[in-house]
């Protein structure tokens, strides 16, 4: 069983083998339709909440938006609170960087580990942007413009244009808390599948303008943006997967009622 | 709260650091020799301080000068969401045909008019304020060039140019320039001057959305007066506000156009500090040094018990021994990475670094979650036995959720034409935003309800820890 899963997940991630269509739902285009209307003057700040363990959904996320956001010349500071988180995002980043000719410090900073106080940080950054954060991930302070000309004009909330928040935890409420209700900043939920059912009390009640559910999330984005990255080719393992699962579980219950029906004739 | 403004470095950094290292440790011993029965309401009282502070600058009312901006804004606000409903209204009944919009459209002129009054109040209020703070400004503008003249200090001082340029540029925002005397200053308040900038900025700002939302209400007033007015445009330039596409430089840009309501409610929050606020950015730091204490206790714990399993030879030590030698493997390739200076050293540590962390630790992390998978399908194989009515229905849901969200559901019932129900993502889109939903709000209304009990609790130092050996 453990080997027929490694088999049926591994093969369409080796070969592409089938182009499946994938529809757009509603939340995605959601996150889509206000990043294609984000001014071009405002930032976009990427909250990096994963790590290694949960970089197979959250990494295509975060390198999908990212890719976006260089589209529309929008610049994005990413910022982890998760030690493992700091050095992937900013690999996952660097890597859409330079395939779209971005630069580090013009087009996009990492501003390097913050410990997680989330509500203490993003008031701090919803007054007064640099003077919380201070440095990026190289220790060049935030106010250099010669080096981060990125941060000018950068000050408060008012020059933030969307939060994305790339998390496998409940941390979304703090920035609806502190930086979306508060300051009218969008904020879009990119969680895994597990926080999925979660965030739909989100979306409807608008205080997310959109999601992007786990890894299928990432194939519908990248499949808006026609990017066909690791998240599309990954949804036919998920497919496969996910089709293994379910065939099992009715093999299972199969056995169990042809059980139960054999100690009863036994019982007769 | 008044701070050296020079910053500090070399041996005089390092005696600050140490300093407040032994004043620490001073603060620990002190609290380990004070009698039993004053440990736990010391513990309790800070416990309780630390979370007052929040509490109460959230609820603590802004200076009362400032109370007819709020009011006003707070006024205005109601005015013109009336107004943005009764135009969605007139909207909705024009495009049915039915009854006279005449006098709703009257309510609605006068709802803007008022608004424009009471945002014109509100303006008021704040260049009540412009006069009071240029005053401050300028005092603080001549204590840096004072402080500066009689410590002779150089021009080259980052920091102290980069403030003094702060001063100036918040000064020649204003437009009146009070001059005053003062006394001559012994040392410069960094905090209070960013503070005074901030509350300036802060004050320009809130002026410039009020004139905002009022030119917002001005155009929908225009549109008005028109005859084929636009009510869905105009409801969103009253409340969301709404893009427009301009040619900057040959190039479109999108901009946005706030919002009135969206405008007046920025400016009144930017009037909203009170005299706790400017500390916040102190007590957030705070709370950060105490949690990195956090980290080390956790850390000291560890090897403090890995250390006795190693020397006591107990069933597993060799776990201990591993997680020695994994903990200062990486400490010091870590520091060595960061301060090594030698270029065969740096280079070394880098590799040998990036190996362990990303070859390692991230590898191995990332197998552990992916073991979770194959737990998944072998308690889905063994486990999930269909017994009851409930299992059926929650099995048949679980397989239409499973499906809908990958592409060999959604080919399942590609054929369905586009918006049918039968589709399978819209059964799940169905699932996941009715009764999903409504499971889901009524589970955190309750974690929501346990969560504030339990933080009260925690607070008051009610709850039983580690700490209390009873119940306070």
């Amino acid at each position: 069983m453990y080997i027929l899963l490694g088999v049926v997940v591994a093969i369409p991630l080796f070969w592409d083998v089938v182009s499946q269509r994938i529809e757009v739902t509603r939340d995605v285009k959601g996150v889509y339709n206000t990043i294609e209307n984000i001014p071009q003057d405002k930032i976009a700040i990427l909250s990096i909440i994963w790590g290694a363990g949960t970089s197979a959904e959250n990494r295509p996320q975060t390198q999908a938006i990212a890719r976006h956001l260089f589209s529309r010349g929008i610049r994005i500071i990413v910022l982890p609170f998760d030690l493992q988180g700091t050095k992937l995002s900013y690999d996952a980043v660097e890597e859409v960087a330079k395939d779209m000719g971005k630069e580090y410090g013009k087009d996009w900073i990492s501003t390097g580990w913050r410990p997680a106080y989330l509500d203490q940080i993003i008031q701090g950054m919803a007054g007064d942007l640099p003077a919380t954060l201070k440095t990026d991930i190289n220790g060049t302070k935030l106010d250099n413009f010669d080096k981060l000309p990125l941060m000018r004009g950068v000050k408060s909330a008012r020059d933030i244009g969307i939060v994305v928040d790339f998390t496998p935890a409940g941390t979304i409420s703090s920035w609806i808390s502190f930086m979306g209700q508060t300051k009218n900043v969008p904020i879009a939920f990119s969680p895994t599948s597990v926080e999925v059912p979660a965030g739909y009390n989100l979306l409807d009640a608008k205080q997310i303008c959109g999601m992007l559910p786990g890894l299928m999330g990432a194939a519908k984005y990248e499949t808006l943006l026609n990017h066909r990255g690791f998240a599309c080719r990954s949804s036919n393992a998920l497919s496969t997967s996910h089709l293994l699962i379910i065939v099992l579980i009715i093999i299972g219950n199969l056995g169990y009622f042809f059980s139960i029906r054999a100690k009863n004739i036994q019982r007769r | 709260m008044a701070t050296f403004f020079i910053p500090l470095q070399g041996t005089s950094l390092y005696l600050h650091i140490a300093g407040a290292i032994i004043l620490g440790l001073l603060c620990l011993f002190a609290l380990t020799k004070v009698p039993n029965k004053w440990r736990k309401p010391i513990v309790i009282g800070i416990t309780f301080v630390a979370g007052w502070f929040y509490l109460v600058e959230f609820i603590i009312p802004s200076s009362n000068s400032m109370s007819p901006v709020r009011s006003s804004t707070i006024a205005a606000e109601r005015l013109i969401r009336t107004s943005a409903h009764d135009l969605k209204v007139i909207s909705e009944r024009e495009s049915r045909s039915s009854g006279n919009n005449d006098q709703r459209l009257a309510r609605v002129r006068t709802s803007l008019n008022g608004a424009i009054i009471k945002l014109k109040v509100a303006e008021s209020g704040l260049n009540e304020q412009k006069p009071i703070v240029d005053r401050q400004l300028e005092a603080e503008l001549r204590r840096v060039a004072s402080f500066k003249k009689t410590n002779n200090l150089s021009d080259k001082m980052v920091e102290f140019r980069e403030l003094e340029e702060d001063f100036i540029k918040a000064r020649n925002i204003s437009s009146d320039l009070i001059i005053t005397g003062g006394p001559k200053p012994k040392v410069v308040s960094s905090r209070q001057a960013k503070n005074i900038i901030n509350w300036s900025e802060s004050i320009y700002k809130a002026s410039d959305d009020i004139n905002e939302a009022i030119l917002r209400i001005e155009e929908t007033q225009a549109a008005l007066r028109g005859r084929d007015a636009d009510y869905e445009h105009l409801v969103a330039a009253l409340t969301v506000g709404y893009t427009v596409t301009v040619i900057e430089n040959g190039k479109p840009v999108i901009k946005q156009i706030p919002g009135a309501t969206d405008a007046v409610a920025n400016a009144r929050r930017g009037t909203l500090d009170n005299f706790l606020t400017p500390y916040k950015e102190v007590i957030a730091n705070l709370l950060v040094v105490v949690g990195s204490f956090a980290f080390g206790l956790g850390l000291y714990n560890l090897l403090k018990f890995h250390g006795k399993a190693i020397v006591k030879k107990q069933p597993g030590w060799y776990s201990g021994l591993a997680f020695y030698i994994a903990v200062f493997a990486m400490a010091m390739l870590g520091l060595l990475k960061t301060y090594a200076d030698a270029p065969g050293v740096k280079n070394l540590t880098k590799t040998l670094y990036d190996i362990t962390f990303s070859g390692g630790l991230t590898a191995l992390q990332s197998t552990m979650f992916s073991l979770v998978a194959f737990y998944i399908v072998s308690a889905a194989y063994r486990s999930f036995r269909i017994k009851s009515g409930e299992a059926v229905i929650m099995m048949v849901a679980a397989f239409v959720v499973m499906l809908a969200t990958v592409p060999v559901g959604m080919a399942m019932t590609q054929g369905l034409p586009a918006g049918s129900p039968f589709r399978l993502e819209t059964i799940g889109d169905w699932i996941l935003t009715v009764p999903n939903m409504a499971a889901q709000r009524g589970m955190q209304f309750g974690i929501s309800v346990g969560g504030l009990a339990m933080a009260l609790r925690i607070w008051l130092s009610l709850e039983r820890g580690s700490f209390f050996d009873k119940q306070m």
